[in-house]
């Protein structure tokens, strides 16, 4: 998959880091922002055979190992250099020296290591000092930044730390960049906050080139965007982050970092995802047996060596039953599953709909949590002001719902789309009896509930927004066109812009102000088979985060 | 993208004046943990070496072993590298657990991080011995399976010689050789072959060979027939002079490699029986690195900020604790003082007033 190739690339980007020293066995040195760079791609046996002995934390207590060479993979920020000239200090690590940032070191840092290294006589026990570029961190399939508060960085604050914002946020998009090794065409929403990201990138490009291929790169806004977040998700991997807390890699308690499962199953709809789970797991137990039964010298042969790996996928699997499992608890409970239809109905703007979005809101079994959402997307559609305003009197005064109103009339003078899609709903009437598959009795009852999770999502606002920068639509006429290769990065005229050669291809979407899994996997399958999405954004959060942002 | 700014840095340290007094000496490393350190490197290295070299052997040894999984006749050559590559491990073993305990022993002179370095070097060196000696265990095993695929071939076909069943087999052959249409001259030349085992590997699907082993003399009867079961070509399939002779090359070869029958065999049961011993020894170095092995166990996890929270939230607790036992404290001196009062006013109004 796309992003996986991304993993990859980083992994090696760390591997070559890794491997600057001479001598076979290494100490790796971070802060806890290299230390979540590294986390997701290497694990300690990874970092082992790579020849890292020992993984210590700058800021930690630590004691030296005499004659043994230390890699710092640390932020480029003043306390981290004064450490690092306090470790030659103390005499901790008597052999070379290797200094890696995962950014650029501003010019005065250098000077301060400089004058440390120099007071201390230690100038050439520094072998390596390099910059990186690798300053992001992949979250599964997705890419993040890793700028916190950015949403609120984002639409607010003075033009300084707007100024300040919009570096940083393109600092690191040259990180990836040139991880990813392409030359962006960068699109935006015409002046936003993506569009200072765009020029500031651009200058950047001219001081760093990158060579690789061009790429469309579409930075956008998430507060033009809002609703991206909070839609109720029906496909596997949105779904989990939602409903049971993860961060990371880590969801509900459980590694889910890799696996064959989760890349093919990851964005399929929930009860495709049980009955494939079933399936699954009923192929490995069926090859186990075999195996196991295995008469023939031949076969002992194979099986000697493919029963470990059918043991790891089974363990995998498993793994997945069981969040699975709880996380159906929870959809059943939250009635997820009415909240994602009713959702996936709000384009057509019915008097219907409308009804049954009060009836949501009047509801006492629905999480305030979940009203919101609901009631901030149903805000966002093309409903009467009248109606909206009903709706949001029936909860409890929010920031969040005033945001909503503000977005509102801001969307309402532009002529709203027309519906795009509708879902299909039912069906999945037949999933509900594969279910049993997996064999837990707990599974099939909450599998009756979840039945209904099967509906096709609609594309939603970004995801129809970037197909249409791609394929030539409005927003293709109406947005910034940023080209790298030119002496005036920013086109103006339609007219000068190069036309588009073929469809399909790589592009990378960034959300500034944050992204998460549910938008990514509406982009995916909006945007279908031919557009290999790499996504991410200045951070990757939870609806539920997101509702704390905008609330303040 | 890798941006190297070394000589950046150099060119402004060399702008720098220089140092007038001389840097602070650095604090001096005790010469106890060198000397341990560079003893544990020294060995650790050796160690690394007699693995690899260790691992190569192996390699020559699984390819000997495939060439010749049914015919062993350097078997003598076979069981020499066994040895030696049993030798190799259990000296490695011997090596590590050397190691081991010098490092548990220098537990208290050296700082933690080195031992951690150790430790963690040991550790990586063990995965690898335990890979290796893995694979040297599946090299002994596909050995010994092909052994007893051939000695149960041997069974099979080798001891139902008895006088009677050569008549028998005699006349299926005549039978068979009046169906056949070869010449006279080619069934000569087949019968050169007669005698040696059929187990080249060329003894196909539809042909079957029978032999016989009776005596000294080794007369064998060598049939070919067609299997009526044997699919599509069954049957009236008459074997092209061609497939005769491919089998006879096969047969010739045979004859070449194997030396005369009751040596053979009892070579051959001397090898099952020594690989069988050595796979027992095996065993018994390979539950001693299962104990090793299964101290390291956090291999897989992650380097995740796990210990880091928790020891965070114990803080955060301790904190909690200590701030709810100063408000404890302070309520009660609160209460102390309100009673001290108390008590004085009581002791005023007894004393003036009543």
């Amino acid at each position: 998959m796309s992003t996986s190739s991304l993993k990859s690339l980083q992994t090696s980007t760390l591997t070559t880091l890794l491997s600057t020293p001479t001598q076979p066995w290494k100490i790796l040195i971070y802060d806890p922002h290299c230390r979540s760079i590294v986390s997701p791609l290497l694990t300690v046996s990874g970092l082992r055979s790579r020849g890292v002995t020992l993984h210590l934390a700058l800021d930690s207590n630590r004691t030296g190992v005499p004659g043994v060479e230390v890699v710092y993979f640390v932020e480029a920020n003043e306390e981290n250099v004064k450490r690092i000239i306090q470790d030659i200090e103390r005499n901790l690590y008597t052999a070379d020296i290797h200094i890696f940032f995962p950014s650029k070191l501003p010019r005065p840092l250098l000077e301060t290591l400089g004058r440390g290294l120099h007071s201390l006589n230690a100038v050439n026990r520094v072998k390596t000092l390099q910059d990186v570029y690798c300053d992001f961190r992949c979250q599964l399939d997705l890419f993040d930044l890793m700028v916190p508060e950015s949403f609120n960085k984002s639409i607010g604050g003075t033009e300084l730390e707007m100024e300040q914002f919009c570096s940083v946020v393109s600092s690191k998009l040259l990180s990836l960049l040139s991880v990813l090794q392409i030359i962006p065409i960068i699109r935006t929403p015409p002046n936003s906050c993506s569009s200072l990201i765009a020029s500031q990138t651009s200058k950047l490009l001219k001081d760093h080139p990158i060579t690789g291929p061009r790429v469309p790169l579409i930075i956008c806004d998430r507060d033009l965007y809002p609703d991206g977040l909070w839609w109720h998700e029906s496909c596997y991997l949105p779904l989990l982050y939602d409903v049971l807390s993860g961060s990371g890699e880590k969801v509900g308690g459980v590694d889910i970092g890799s696996g064959e499962f989760l890349r093919e199953y990851g964005y399929k709809s929930f009860p495709d995802v049980v009955e494939g789970n079933s399936t699954v797991l009923k192929g490995i137990e069926a090859s186990e047996a075999r195996l196991r039964n295995a008469g023939e010298v031949s076969d002992l042969q194979s099986a000697v060596d493919d029963l470990p790996k059918l043991m790891d996928k089974k363990k995998e699997v498993e793994s997945h039953t069981g969040l699975l499992q709880a996380a159906m608890e929870k959809i059943g409970e939250r009635q997820i599953p009415m909240l994602v239809d009713l959702e996936s109905r709000l384009s057509s703007c019915s008097d219907k709909v409308a009804k049954e979005v009060t009836d949501v809101l009047k509801s006492e079994e629905i999480s305030l949590e979940d009203k919101l959402r609901l009631a901030s997307i149903a805000g966002l559609h093309g409903f009467e002001s009248s109606v909206v305003s009903s709706w949001f009197s029936l909860l409890p005064p929010s920031p969040c719902l005033d945001f909503v109103m503000q977005r509102r009339s801001l969307k309402m003078n532009v002529k709203p789309s027309p519906p795009t899609s509708s879902h299909g709903g039912d069906l999945l009437a037949a999933a509900g009896s594969v279910l049993g598959g997996v064999g837990a009795e707990l599974v099939r009852e909450a599998g009756r509930k979840v039945e209904r999770l099967k509906g096709k999502g609609s594309m939603r606002d970004l995801t129809r927004a970037v197909s249409a920068v791609l394929e030539g639509g409005k927003e293709d006429h109406e947005w910034e066109y940023w080209d790298v290769k030119l002496k005036e990065p920013r086109v103006n005229d339609v007219r000068d812009r190069p036309g588009r050669s073929t469809k399909g291809g790589k592009v990378v979407v960034l959300m500034v102000g944050g992204g998460g899994f549910g938008e990514y996997g509406n982009l995916r399958e909006g945007l279908g088979r031919e557009w290999e999405v790499i996504y991410g954004g200045t951070e990757i959060k939870t609806a539920k985060k997101f509702l704390n942002d905008v609330t303040g | 993208m890798q941006v190297s700014r070394l000589n950046d840095l150099h060119a402004f340290t060399s702008s720098l004046p220089p140092l007038t007094a001389s840097p602070p000496p650095l604090p001096p490393t005790p010469a106890a943990t060198l000397e341990t350190l560079k003893n544990f490197h020294n060995s650790s290295s050796s160690l690394s070496l007699k693995i690899a070299s260790t691992a190569e052997k192996l390699q020559l040894l699984s390819s000997v072993v495939k060439k010749n999984s049914i015919f062993m006749d350097d078997s003598k050559k076979v069981n020499g590298m066994v040895d030696e590559i049993k030798r190799d491990l259990e000296s490695i073993h011997q090596t590590m657990s050397s190691l081991d305990s010098t490092l548990s022993s220098a537990r208290t002179s050296i700082p933690s991080s080195t031992r951690d370095h150790s430790i963690a070097i040991l550790s990586t060196l063990k995965t690898t011995v335990t890979t290796t000696a893995t694979e040297f265990k599946q090299v002994l095993l596909t050995r010994s399976s092909s052994l007893k695929t051939s000695s149960d071939r041997k069974k099979k076909f080798g001891r139902t010689g008895g006088l009677a069943e050569r008549g028998k087999l005699q006349s299926l052959k005549t039978i068979n050789l009046t169906q056949s249409t070869v010449s006279p001259s080619k069934l000569g030349v087949t019968h050169r072959g007669v005698g040696r085992v059929g187990e080249d590997g060329l003894v196909r699907p539809g042909i079957k060979s029978t032999k016989s082993i009776g005596g000294a003399d080794e007369v064998v009867s060598v049939q070919y027939y067609n299997q009526t079961e044997g699919g599509g070509e069954s049957g009236g399939h008459i074997m092209t002079p061609l497939e005769m002779q491919v089998m006879e090359e096969g047969e010739e070869q045979t004859q070449l490699l194997i030396p005369s029958g009751g040596e053979y065999l009892e070579q051959r049961a001397e090898a099952v029986s020594q690989i069988e011993s050595s796979i027992t020894e095996l065993g018994g170095v390979f539950q001693k690195l299962a104990v090793m092995i299964g101290e390291h166990k956090e291999l897989v996890e992650r380097v995740e900020d796990n210990v880091e929270q928790a020891h965070g939230n114990v803080e955060g607790g301790m904190g909690q604790l200590m701030q709810t036992l100063e408000g404890l404290r302070s309520g009660r001196m609160l209460g102390i003082k309100i009673t001290a009062v108390m008590v004085l006013f009581i002791i005023f109004f007894i004393t003036f007033l009543a």
